[in-house]
């Protein structure tokens, strides 16, 4: 009984010295703020079509060649740029778009002549290797009228050959032609392979790449507010020390510094989820209050690493340094994993272990599927956590003892 | 001016601690350098053929244009630089699939080109693993192309079937015409790749993944370096060194300026030359230009965190403030993660980090293409941070003044 008083006494003390620091809250509102804007900026681009770049230039500016760069930009997958020769040049080169695509002059005449050959300029880096199946990409949204020109061709050149009536005009007649697979050749079935398993998945939505991106940036930002509450209360320490007058053990003040670290994410992120959830078009209630529970996992778990870093560094300085560091790589590596960017076998076995790389494919399986793989990954990190927590208390307690 | 750099090297070299974490850090990165370097060159047996996903195909039609199909795969150099290809049966095909070895196959099903021929309904049945999302978004659009290469071949085929038999031609003729039509539009569809003109642009190859974070710690360098000379400046302050000189009637201007210089000089040799180290394990050249471009960042940043550091007067404040930061112009400026893969509002907002510029920078100036800026060009530049640096200065003397002089006031009223 009196163990659990102290504890609510130092977690009402430990409010009351965050609301009382008025460069903490400061910081709090302007972190959230950034974070909503951020989170604008990333939903205006949501549903719309991937970072999957490329430019084109159309010096032709004819009927067919304005079908071509309307159909490329009906393509999914890919964010298409009309802009300037020097403008595309230098996106290529910045690597902002993977390539660029200039439709020469005359491509309509040379289409309706069937020799249409070489009539699109494409500028690429080398050795990127998606950009060599780009053409094949490019080229769909030009193969219906090059096929019928074609056909038209091969049409008139056999009724030469043969001498046979020509009873109706080509293009009319294909045009009118209705086609038995109207639906397509192929029959998609989209799965996820999990090591031997496999189970049912969506088909990757042009959005995903940014939600992918996004859902890295939230743990960013959560990663950098555990890691700020956490600093807030080591500065509490002088005003915390004061409390062992009042015959509160050391152990329960620890104990309850991180319990009352723990609510107070839990009732930050309350809003957070619901914000996040909208933001994510999730109108389920049970995907919400999943989500909630991953975001609140992903924050308690970084919290509890933060607190441990804070139990090993002394000095607050070198503990913000060595954070901000923690959360660069962690966090840069595992949105690169997450995208497949990552080939390297022995990186890629340590950051599938990473608790950012958890949450972001966790989240996207909700928003893909309704409801993640069950994962005892986060649950049994934090036990052993505490557990590793615990044992560094013990250990600084027997030193400042002796 | 430079007893604050002989202080500064006295303190840095007798701290062992700072010695053995900067030695096991350049250790860390230099040994992940060469360790990427070689497994990036031993993956790429050539340079130029980047195998990165393997396709399997199950082809249970075994005709003449499946076979076509599966071939022109095999026999592409553009899409065997994305993909390689593996025909086998349905149970080896399946477990390459689950074993990963596989990204996608294909089952073409038996009486597929009939099918085609004849016009009705048949199906290839596709399997993704959607594990990768960038290879899938591929395979998707592929295939998706490849879906409309084969409509539109079954489309013309069929209206020149029917045209042709409407015209009263003999059915051996009808068969022999239907045939070599078909060829035709399947060869014109195949040889779609004879549409366009392809050139690699060389001026910029395309930087692997490892070489670009290896300049996004470089620029964090930069910027952290900064950072702690903002923080030798809170410290002088704190020590009460700007109230000492006050007394004594020496310039606070010196003070500052020997922060800026001493700091710049020191990180400006230390991050030279882990550049020219890491160029000679990369074998990339670096040019004199590009050295002078880093000394100046670093200049214009020292200063810069300096002024920042005046603002805040409290080491608190000024480390949550320059942390929070260089986070957000981290992320913004492509360290955590490169530009090209946000969304395109971001890509435009990524200038405003100067991590964006240290890294492009420093991206051009490592390729062995990379024509260097010309002279006035580059003098105009330097012209152009060192005007910046210069008024950031300025506007550091007046905060500390004006901060000295409040202090001043508030003593003579207590006085």
């Amino acid at each position: 009984m009196k163990e659990i008083r102290d504890m609510w006494t130092i977690f009402l003390l430990n409010i009351k010295c965050f609301f009382s620091n008025k460069l903490a809250v400061a910081t709090l509102v302007f972190v959230s703020a950034v974070f909503v804007v951020v989170s604008t900026g990333f939903v205006k681009e949501y549903g719309k079509k991937t970072s999957l770049g490329i430019g084109i230039y159309d010096q032709d500016q004819s009927e067919l060649s304005r079908k071509l760069v309307e159909g490329v930009k009906q393509t999914k997958g890919f964010t298409v740029h009309e802009w300037s020769l020097e403008e595309l040049n230098q996106a290529l080169e910045e690597e902002t778009i993977y390539a660029y695509f200039v439709i020469q002059d005359g491509l309509e005449e040379k289409i309706k002549e069937a020799k249409a050959k070489q009539i699109i300029h494409m500028y690429y880096l080398y050795d990127y290797n998606f950009v060599s199946i780009l053409s094949d990409v490019f080229a769909k949204s030009a193969m219906e009228d090059i096929m019928l020109y074609q056909g038209k061709q091969l049409y008139e050149k056999n009724i030469k050959e043969y001498n046979l009536s020509k009873l109706k005009e080509y293009i009319p007649y294909v045009e009118n032609t209705a086609l038995s697979n109207v639906n397509g050749f192929f029959e998609y079935d989209y799965v996820k392979v999990d090591g031997k398993s496999i189970k049912s998945s969506m088909e990757t939505e042009n959005s995903i790449l940014t939600t992918q991106i996004y859902i890295g940036v939230i743990a960013l930002f959560l990663s950098f507010v555990s890691m700020f509450l956490v600093l807030c209360q080591r500065k509490q320490r002088e005003v915390l020390k004061r409390m062992r007058i009042c015959l509160i053990s050391k152990r329960i003040m620890e104990a309850a510094n991180l319990c009352s670290l723990f609510l107070a994410e839990t009732i930050l992120l309350a809003p957070g989820a619901l914000y996040v959830g909208s933001l994510l078009k999730l109108n389920d209630s049970v995907d919400i209050i999943t989500l909630f529970w991953e975001l609140l996992l992903f924050t308690w778990l970084t919290t509890a690493v933060f607190a441990i870093m804070s139990k090993l560094i002394d000095r607050d300085t070198v503990y913000q340094f060595i954070g901000v560091m923690l959360i660069f790589f962690v966090g840069g590596i595992s949105i690169m994993e997450t995208i497949g960017q990552i080939t390297v076998p022995f990186l890629n076995c340590f950051v599938k272990n990473m608790p950012n790389y958890w949450f972001i494919t966790h989240i996207i399986d909700i928003i893909l599927a309704g409801k993640p793989s069950i994962s005892f990954f986060p649950v049994g990190m934090l036990v052993l956590l505490a557990f590793i927590y615990n044992i560094i208390t013990d250990i600084k307690l027997r030193v400042l003892a002796r | 001016m430079f007893w604050y750099l002989v202080k500064t090297v006295k303190e840095t070299f007798t701290n062992k601690k700072v010695i053995v974490c900067s030695l096991c850090i350049l250790c860390l990165l230099f040994g992940s350098v060469v360790y990427f370097d070689q497994t990036a060159k031993t993956d790429n047996k050539d340079q130029k053929q980047l195998k990165v996903e393997s396709f399997g195909v199950v082809d249970y039609d075994q005709s003449i244009y499946s076979t076509m199909i599966v071939g022109y795969f095999n026999d592409t150099a553009s899409f065997q630089k994305f993909a390689s290809v593996e025909k086998g049966s349905k149970e080896e095909i399946h477990n390459k699939f689950l074993n990963g070895e596989i990204s996608a196959y294909l089952i073409i099903p038996e009486g597929f080109s009939k099918c085609l021929m004849n016009g009705s309904d048949t199906k290839i049945k596709a399997v993704i693993n959607t594990g990768n999302t960038v290879v899938s978004v591929m395979l998707s659009n592929m295939l998706d192309s490849y879906d409309t290469y084969i409509t539109n071949v079954q489309r013309n085929s069929f209206a020149l079937y029917e045209l042709f038999k409407g015209t009263g031609i003999g059915e051996k003729e009808l068969n022999k015409v239907n045939f070599n039509t078909s060829v035709e539009l399947v060869k014109q569809a195949l040889a779609r790749d004879d549409l366009f003109e392809k050139h690699e642009v060389t001026t910029m190859p395309h930087t692997p993944i490892y070489k670009y974070y290896i300049w996004a710690i470089i620029s964090l360098i930069i910027l952290y370096s900064a950072v702690i000379s903002g923080f030798s400046f809170l410290r002088e302050v704190s020590l009460g060194t700007f109230a000492r000189l006050r007394i004594i009637g020496h310039s606070m201007a010196s003070v500052v300026t020997a922060i800026i210089v001493s700091n710049t000089l020191l990180w400006s040799l230390f991050t030279c030359a882990i550049t020219k180290m890491i160029c000679s394990m990369l074998h990339s050249k670096f040019p004199v230009q590009g050295f002078s471009f880093l000394v100046l960042c670093i200049l214009a940043a020292n200063v810069f965190f300096c002024f920042i550091a005046s603002l805040c007067q409290d080491k608190k404040s000024y480390m949550i403030i320059c942390n929070f930061g260089l986070l957000c112009m981290g992320i913004l400026g492509g360290v955590v993660y490169p530009i090209s893969v946000m969304p395109y509002r971001f890509v435009k907002l990524a200038k405003v980090s100067p991590n964006y510029h240290i890294i492009y920078k420093c991206i051009q100036y490592s390729n062995e293409s990379y024509e260097v800026m010309e002279g006035s060009a580059f003098i105009k530049l330097a012209g152009i941070m060192i005007v910046a640096t210069l008024v950031l200065y300025g506007l550091t003397l007046l905060v500390i003044a004006n901060t000295q002089r409040m202090q001043l006031g508030g003593e003579d009223e207590r006085n």
